[in-house]
């Protein structure tokens, strides 16, 4: 393909210089002639040049569509993402026609109607029929698209619905490991919704696995009457995969899974992506910019909040250093050193340390207020944080589970884009922005998707051409806001695996709590 | 006032006749001139990071031209951020606003009315003025050495107040700022002394009713440009605040460089409603102009007169009240209420049924007509191409779910090239060719405007087409480098098809400035109405006169779309000829 692009292409850059060489012949001629007017050939030359460059653009277009295609990110890996797609299917269905139609109008008229001395013109000033059926008719088709764009629009943004069904078909066990097909029922905002829900969606079974503080719950239940859900039994087990093993034994093929929305959040930052895992508790800690410790001031305790997290210890340990930071300063410039620099410098110096002073005041009467450092409300505070997972680097969720994230920056406006999920949320410093979406494959099972085979052979095989490295798929979260140097660098992995892989995973993650012990300040 | 200015006309010396020239034909080229030369460094611009997208690494154009911002003519990418930043800020307002309105508002609306000169003739030239300072002061932040702006035209804060996050937000910024404000004073004058003449000076008979649609173009314009300009210079000048006096408007909760900022409960967002809120008018303050100049083009090289006239005018009316409430489509995803943002989809996609029916209205238009194709046709037909293949990509785009997936990438960046780079472009050239005669008195060569339509429109869609594909495929915008994405390694050749065409592109408007100079000195001789069209402009002489006319000014009697009305001899029948006994005024 790229070789006959190169052709293509060099052709026409020698078409352009022949004819520039033309042009300046032609213009070495215009001196001091009057301009003649236009001649019946020139005129139609342009003409049948008018048919034939909409052709030749229409070949373009076509020719882009099937090697390109509409889809060249491959296929939507969210729940959501599949409406977008259609809803995409749909817009394009509607204006590539229209793209088509008008062209072809235009060029072909142009062509058709080409200056004749004798022609018939048509003095047609309106005609308010025509005028009001080509009003209304592109009414229609947006209030078309207007529709099943808001309706679109609505299910993604709405940030309600705390617990997800899944409807699970086709267990199989793979190498110990259960694995089935699911497909997303509804989104409720508690439990006891979600369970008058169940009752309502037909052909549900009426298994439904529940995860309960870690613990993985099969329950069977009946509704009694219209609202009230009975359960009639109950069994407890302590991994997911355990618990979907016991239903091969039993030869159920079909369960509904309840799973509450995880909470997670991307802080972002010149230039990089930190992910925070909200813990056992769902509930992501506190934060505040102004906790962020980037330097320990000679501090022999290294540790570092880079996204200002709240807790005692952080309250603490921010207070230590700006204290010692202040007597340092006051230290130096009241000693005899301060009379060998300069000015400026001291008077840098006396500024840093005002500044500390008042950003002190400032957090004692705000943060350390709040969380009521003094108060009942700190083992709280202290509990949210305490087993959040912070980690730089690569993304990892879980397959079927939904999640609920959170975007903040601490500079510029990022913006966390990840095309394979067809989701994307600005994040905004001062505020945090939130997305939902659920992810339907694992990045395993979409490298085995034939799409995506077919395009990783292509892409793989054109760089063993030029000796580059071999790569795989994989889904990926880049920065698409402009933020500086390394903008184009900002990106990282999304790996989305099973249930049981990602708690492998998590197993040798420390939490923040096991930080802090880490570093000695707990 | 009026006896005054013109007693002063009749000795003029260079200076009142060249620089400080308060009439409405020299301002006029004097703006068309300023615009090329920012029109020039804009497309060189474009030309050094198209170079950089489609063969990244080492140049020796980078080495030459960016020295520093350039070690081993590697191309730096904060120099990349700069570059297209500056290109995006000349291209929209230096030549599509300040240009496009500059040259043929000033030009026309005197002459189509039947005007002796502007309302002011010393407004507009301060309006000059301000112009060529803002341009000036633009070009010179390009040179300053922490580079020029870096924050994309658009300027978002807080990184175009923070000056640790890019060095383009130091001194950099502050020329931008400055120069878009006395910019913005420039456009403001203007505006006014184009909206005062079309209301107050119009020839006897020259009914609103009966303005050539130019005229109705440029006049929404003026009003579109007065009501959002003030409110991106509110919007600058609280960004300047932010920057240089410690105030929150726009900042808030940030920690950089080590340390957290004391600024605390603006928003970033603020400045994006405000900013919208003259950006999203501000594409049809550039493309309405050009539709207008279409409108008049497309009528006369027909033969036929516009197609629904009153409907157009309606059009343009509806595309200049909608275009106020749609710019919350640029912020989709920056967080807003989720209702809010249901609301701007229909307000935008509102937009599209005006839009259409100007197109469907130039397409009956030219059908049954009897074309002409002078250069400055072809450049309206291919306006209208551009604007359908430009306008239905903005339904995608304007779908908030949709957006979710495309903002911000390759396919917003082929939408509005298309739209501004491409059609409201191309009604600048059209406009050109076709006033030529009036601006300079002589044709421009034709062969080499056929040579210009041909190489530019198939380069502008090689160029702009297929960056939809790239979008689709997932590639960010305002990336300086897209070979290490192997996700995007399948249209990466893309970028390589878009790059050649841009050079060859960017090779054929050197045949069109060729053209316009040596023409404006030595083409041939124009006559007094070589399109044989009906406009008032073609009845003053061909050499320019104060006051337009040597004599009386005509009076206006008719519509100016009588091309080939049944009963005439001619094809065409100028505005100041009377009706016949029985003639119908138009059908
Ligand atoms: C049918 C009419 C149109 C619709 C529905 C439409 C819709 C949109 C939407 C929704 C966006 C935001 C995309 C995003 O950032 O994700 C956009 C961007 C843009 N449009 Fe249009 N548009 C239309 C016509 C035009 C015209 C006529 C122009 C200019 C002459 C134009 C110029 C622009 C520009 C410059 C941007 C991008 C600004 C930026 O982010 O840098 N559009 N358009
Ligand atoms: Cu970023
Ligand atoms: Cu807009």
């Amino acid at each position: 393909m790229g070789k006959v692009l190169l052709i293509v292409v060099l052709v026409l850059l020698v078409l352009a210089v022949a004819q520039m060489m033309r042009v300046y012949e032609l213009s070495s001629k215009v001196r001091g002639r009057k301009e003649p007017t236009i001649t019946r050939r020139e005129n139609n030359m342009n003409a049948v040049l008018m048919l034939v460059f909409c052709i030749a653009f229409f070949g373009f277009v076509i020719w882009q569509m099937v090697a390109y295609g509409m889809g060249g990110k491959g296929p939507s890996v969210s729940i959501h993402g599949e409406a977008t797609d259609w809803l995409i299917g749909l817009n394009f269905g509607i204006i590539i026609p229209v793209f088509f139609l008008c062209n072809a109008l235009l060029f072909y008229f142009a062509f058709k109607f080409a200056y004749k001395k004798d022609r018939d013109v048509y003095y047609f000033t309106h005609n308010n029929k025509l005028e009001m059926m080509w009003t209304v008719a592109p009414a229609i088709v947006l209030a078309i698209i207007i529709v099943l764009g808001l309706r679109t629009w609505n299910d993604i943004t709405d940030m309600s619905g705390d617990y997800v069904v899944h409807e699970h078909t086709g267990l199989v066990v793979n190498d110990g490991q259960v694995e089935s097909n699911f497909e997303f029922k509804a989104a409720y905002q508690t439990v006891e919704e979600a369970g008058v829900g169940l009752s309502n969606l037909s052909g549900s079974s009426k298994l439904v696995l529940v995860e309960k503080g870690g613990e993985w719950v099969l329950q069977t239940y009946e509704m009694d009457g219209e609202s009230a859900l009975i359960i009639t039994e109950q069994k407890k087990f302590n991994s997911r995969n355990s618990a979907l093993l016991s239903l091969v034994d039993e030869e159920v093929s079909m369960f509904t899974e309840l799973k509450e929305q995880k909470h997670i959040e991307i802080y972002s930052k010149q230039f990089d992506w930190t992910t925070r895992y909200a813990g056992k508790d769902n509930a992501l800690g506190d934060a505040n910019f102004k906790l962020i410790d980037y330097n320990s001031w000679g501090d022999t305790n290294t540790f570092l909040n880079p996204l200002g997290l709240i807790s005692s210890e952080t309250i603490e340990l921010h207070f230590n250093r700006i204290d010692a930071r202040v007597s340092y300063l006051n230290e130096f410039l009241g000693s005899a050193e301060a009379a060998f620099e300069t000015d400026e410098k001291l008077a840098e110096m006396t500024e840093e340390m005002e500044r500390l002073k008042r950003k002190k005041m400032r957090v004692q009467s705000t943060i350390a207020n709040d969380m009521g450092l003094n108060a009942m409300n700190q083992s709280e505070v202290n509990s949210r944080v305490y087993d959040d997972v912070i980690l730089k680097g690569d993304i990892h969720l879980v397959v079927g589970q939904p999640y609920q994230f959170q975007f903040k920056s601490q500079d510029v406006i990022h913006s966390a884009y990840f095309p394979h999920f067809r989701a994307q949320m600005n994040c905004v410093p001062g505020m945090a922005t939130q997305i939902k979406f659920t992810p339907t494959m694992t990045t395993k099972e979409f490298r085995e998707h034939p799409d995506v085979i077919a395009k990783y052979e292509a892409i793989n095989k054109a760089r063993e051409k030029v000796g580059k490295p071999l790569v795989e798929a994989s889904f990926l979260l880049l920065c698409n806001k402009i933020c500086g140097l390394s903008h184009s660098n900002m990106w990282v992995n999304v790996i989305v695996e099973t249930q049981e892989e990602y708690e492998a995973w998590m197993a040798d993650q420390k939490t923040f709590e096991q930080q802090l012990q880490a570093s000695n300040l707990k | 006032m009026g006896a005054h200015a013109h007693a002063h006309h009749h000795k003029e010396s260079f200076i009142t006749k060249y620089i400080f020239s308060q009439d409405h034909k020299m301002i006029a080229k004097q703006f068309l001139f300023t615009a090329i030369i920012m029109g020039v460094v804009g497309m060189f611009l474009s030309l050094l990071f198209r170079i950089q997208l489609g063969w990244p690494g080492p140049n020796m154009l980078n080495s030459i031209f960016l020295g520093d911002w350039a070690p081993d003519g590697v191309m730096n990418s904060n120099m990349y951020l700069g570059l297209v930043t500056i290109h995006g800020t000349i291209m929209v307002f230096f030549v599509l606003t300040g240009g496009l309105s500059g040259t043929f508002s000033n030009l026309l609306i005197p002459l189509q009315l039947g005007a002796r000169d502007m309302a002011s003739g010393f407004l507009n030239m301060f309006s000059y003025w301000f112009f060529c300072l803002s341009s000036v002061i633009m070009l010179v932040s390009l040179f300053v050495e922490s580079g020029p702006a870096m924050a994309g035209w658009t300027v978002y804060p807080p990184i175009s107040v923070l000056e640790e996050s890019v060095p383009g937000s130091g001194l950099g910024m502050t020329l931008w700022l400055v120069s878009m404000a006395i910019f913005i004073a420039s456009s403001l004058l203007g505006s006014l002394n184009y909206i005062v003449t079309i209301l107050n000076l119009r020839t006897k008979g020259m009914k609103m009713t009966r303005m050539p649609l130019t005229i109705w173009a440029f006049f929404v314009t003026a009003i579109l440009g007065v009501l959002s300009f003030p409110v991106l210079l509110s919007a600058a000048v609280l960004l300047i605040m932010d920057r240089s006096f410690g105030t929150s408007f726009y900042i808030s909760d940030i920690f950089i460089d080590g340390h957290a900022l004391d600024q605390t409960g603006g928003s970033p967002i603020l400045f994006q409603h405000l900013f919208w809120f003259l950006g999203h008018p501000e594409v049809y303050i550039v493309l309405l102009p050009a539709l207008g100049i279409t409108s008049e083009i497309i009528a006369t090289n027909s033969r036929k007169p516009i197609f629904g006239y009153r409907a157009m005018i309606g059009s343009i009316l509806a595309i200049g009240f909608l275009s106020f409430i749609v710019w919350g489509h640029h912020m989709f995803i920056t967080g807003m209420n989720p209702f809010l943002g249901g609301v701007f989809v229909f307000t935008t996609l509102l937009i599209a049924i005006p839009s259409a029916v100007k197109v469907f209205n130039y397409i009956t238009t030219i059908w049954k007509g009897n074309i002409v194709f002078t250069p400055a046709m072809m450049f309206s037909i291919g306006l209208v191409s551009t604007f359908i293949t430009g306008g239905v990509t903005g339904i995608i785009l304007a779908d908030s779910a949709l957006d979710i997936d495309v903002h911000d990438t390759y396919f917003v960046v082929g939408h509005f090239h298309i739209v501004m780079g491409l059609s409201a472009i191309f009604g600048m050239f059209a406009g050109l060719y076709h006033w030529f005669p009036k601006l300079y008195g002589r044709m421009m060569n034709r062969k080499m405007g056929y040579v210009h339509f041909w190489v530019t429109i198939v380069c502008g869609y090689g160029v702009f087409f297929p960056m939809h594909f790239t979008g689709l495929a997932g590639a960010p915008r305002r990336y300086y480098d897209y070979s290490e994405f192997p996700f995007l390694d399948h249209v990466v050749d893309l970028n390589v098809v878009i790059s050649v065409f841009a050079v060859i592109g960017t090779l054929a408007q050197v045949i069109f400035l060729f053209n316009f100079f040596y023409s404006a000195i030595r083409g041939a001789k124009a006559i007094e109405n070589p399109w044989k069209s009906n406009t008032l402009e073609w009845t003053t002489p061909v050499e320019h006169v104060h006051g337009n006319w040597v004599g009386e000014i005509p009076e206006v009697h008719r519509w100016p779309y009588d091309y080939s009305k049944p009963g005439k001899e001619e094809d065409f029948c100028p505005q100041n000829i009377p009706l016949e006994e029985g003639e119908e005024e138009h059908g």
